[in-house]
């Protein structure tokens, strides 16, 4: 069954176009990921999908019924999204920013219970962040950081989540962390579309690959149909060897071209 | 309710010191004086200088100093930085000016709704100006200084208005304006702007849940489903209601609204939402014990309250600024 189905989505910035007929789906059990070079339209596309405002044209369906008609809780409850640039505006707790997860459902902070507080909970131990609940944000590393917000995403429980670099500024390790997180939670049932920049990333933990270059997709399909060392040079512009490192898919980039 | 023990607290020392206001005073008023004033059974001269001077000038003090505090709470929330208030962005400015321009063309003396009616839509425009600059601009720093730069506008056209000022009965009248004061306020004055206070006030605390989602910044809000337009629209028309019921009651009396919500925010996680209650009642004491201190301070001409607030509530301000610049920043 289909869940996502985005269809033709445009975005214009001035005279630039910046998404032109981007069409794709992403349906449940499938972690998408979407690959471009800086300023192809990776994040827009999240955006654009998101927020009818944002774009010239075209339409996004959940499971068949229009996103755009609905008011921003209701698509809050459908679609998770986890924005590129994720400022705290205060020192507050690691619990209330998870909590914020569930906003969409009408929680006040320091008043969840139900249901509610048993997502929260559940997002807390999935990401691993119980020994942090208490902790300020702000006292955080930027691995533990990223794995609060990928709990916040994760507790509204939504079918689909959009995520715009949830590994960006982090080492390797805390990188194969979150994939790992985003993995699970679409293993659960979901489906996810992730931005990424690290290719070999993508390759181990996504279902599809989604190639983006100038606002068009240029390729859609699986990791095995898609990265070959022609879409690496066209889409970043770098000549690539891949390999093959305990079956995944590996690029090494050889020279800008 | 993680601020319920400070709130209660807060409830208890409102309580103290506006008993201490009815208390103290040039006309000794004992406590005894005092609940037979109240339950109408003193003297019809201490009934005087209770029910007519006295408690609605410490309500007014408080009144105020109540929705300067939210209100401040309020628009720090909505626009993430803790130096954001109605004085520092120009809406009370703006609303002394429209008051200010009622007395200077004698409008005022048409009808007593006049002046405060002009305060509270001088306000609302205000509010309304910074937040069409604010949906066109993405950085707080340049809206808190464009808002400055309204503040010294509308402060540039008060002392324009003053400079023009025909006679000095009508000058003394717009500085005392300017400089704001709650001398002689009687009930009257506290109830006409009751109504505006109220819808201001019951605005703000219903958008306490969008202030806390406005803390992941407004893209990750939008995105767990708050309605930005709308809450940032509530948000506005709050606080314009607010600033402006708080002009028309005192004038121009600034700060309150950045040191009571920053001496709170500590005490509740820094939780946005949690914010709102206890500043308005810390704003409300602060105000009635700077009243206190001006009443029992021995000066020929008495001192004013939003000269006093400034006094105070300015070095307050640098200090906080300082601090967020030598704290890395980081909640920029």
């Amino acid at each position: 069954m289909t869940e996502l189905v985005v269809n033709k989505l445009g975005y214009v910035r001035g005279n630039k176009q910046i998404l032109d007929e981007v069409s794709f789906s992403i349906g449940k059990g499938e972690l998408v990921v979407l690959l471009g070079a800086n300023g192809a339209g990776k994040s827009s596309v999240l955006k654009c999908a998101l927020e009818p405002k944002a774009r010239v044209k075209g339409s996004v369906y959940l499971n068949g019924q229009p996103l755009d008609t609905l008011s921003p809780a209701n698509r809050a409850r459908l679609v998770a999204y986890l924005p590129q640039s994720r400022p705290v505006a205060w020192p507050v707790k690691v619990f209330d920013v998870v909590s914020l997860g569930r906003y969409a459902y009408g929680v006040r902070l320091g008043q969840l219970k139900g249901r509610d507080l048993a997502l929260v909970e559940a997002a807390i131990v999935d990401c691993q962040l119980q020994h942090l609940r208490d902790r300020r944000i702000d006292t955080l590393s930027g691995g533990e950081a990223a794995r609060v917000h990928c709990a916040r995403a994760f507790a509204a429980n939504a079918d689909v989540l959009l995520a715009d670099e949830p590994t960006a500024s982090l080492d390797p390790k805390h990188q194969l962390g979150i994939m790992k997180l985003i993995r699970d939670y679409v293993d659960g049932g979901r489906g996810a579309l992730v931005v990424a920049h690290e290719a070999n990333l993508a390759a181990r933990f996504a279902d599809r690959l989604i190639w983006i270059r100038n606002g068009r997709i240029v390729a859609d399909g699986s990791v095995d149909e898609t990265m070959t060392e022609n879409m690496v040079a066209e889409v970043y512009g770098v000549s690539s060897e891949i390999s093959r490192i305990r079956g995944y898919h590996n690029v090494s980039i050889v020279d800008a071209l | 309710m993680r601020n319920a023990p400070l709130v209660l607290g807060l409830v208890t020392v409102s309580v103290t010191v506006l008993l201490a206001a009815i208390l103290l005073g040039s006309t000794p008023l004992g406590l005894s004086a005092v609940i037979n004033s109240l339950t109408g059974s003193g003297s019809p001269g201490d009934a005087v200088v209770l029910w007519e001077i006295r408690l609605p000038r410490a309500l007014a003090a408080y009144v105020v100093g109540a929705v300067l505090g939210l209100s401040g709470a309020a628009l720090q929330g909505l626009l993430r930085n803790p130096l954001a208030e109605p004085g520092i962005l120009g809406v009370s400015a703006t609303a002394s000016l429209f008051a200010t321009f009622t007395l200077y063309f004698g409008f005022s003396a048409l009808s007593s709704l006049v002046l405060p009616l002009a305060a509270i839509a001088g306000a609302l425009t205000a509010t309304m100006f910074l937040a069409l600059v604010a949906a066109r601009i993405n950085s707080v720093v340049t809206l808190i200084l464009i808002g400055v730069g309204l503040s010294s506008f509308s402060g540039a056209l008060m002392t324009l208005l003053m400079n023009l000022a025909p006679n000095p009965f009508s000058l003394s009248d717009m500085v005392n304006w300017m400089m704001g004061t709650v001398a002689n306020r009687s009930f009257e004055d506290i109830a006409f702007a009751m109504p505006f206070l109220f819808v201001g006030a019951a605005m703000i605390l219903l958008s306490g849940r969008d202030l806390s989602a406005f803390t992941l910044g407004e893209e990750a809000a939008s995105g767990i489903g708050a309605d930005l337009a709308k809450i940032r629209l509530k948000i506005v028309l709050g606080t314009g209601l607010c600033a402006g019921g708080a002009v028309a009651i005192a004038g121009t009396v600034g700060f309150v609204g950045i040191v009571a919500p920053h001496l709170v925010r500590p005490h509740v996680d820094h939780e946005p939402s949690a914010t709102l209650v206890p500043s308005a009642l810390l704003g409300g004491v602060i105000l009635v014990l700077a009243d206190i201190f001006i009443r029992l301070t021995p000066t020929t001409t008495e001192l004013k309250l939003g000269v006093v607030a400034a006094l105070v509530g300015a070095p307050v301000f640098v200090w906080i600024a300082s601090q967020r610049m030598m704290g890395g920043n980081s909640y920029d």
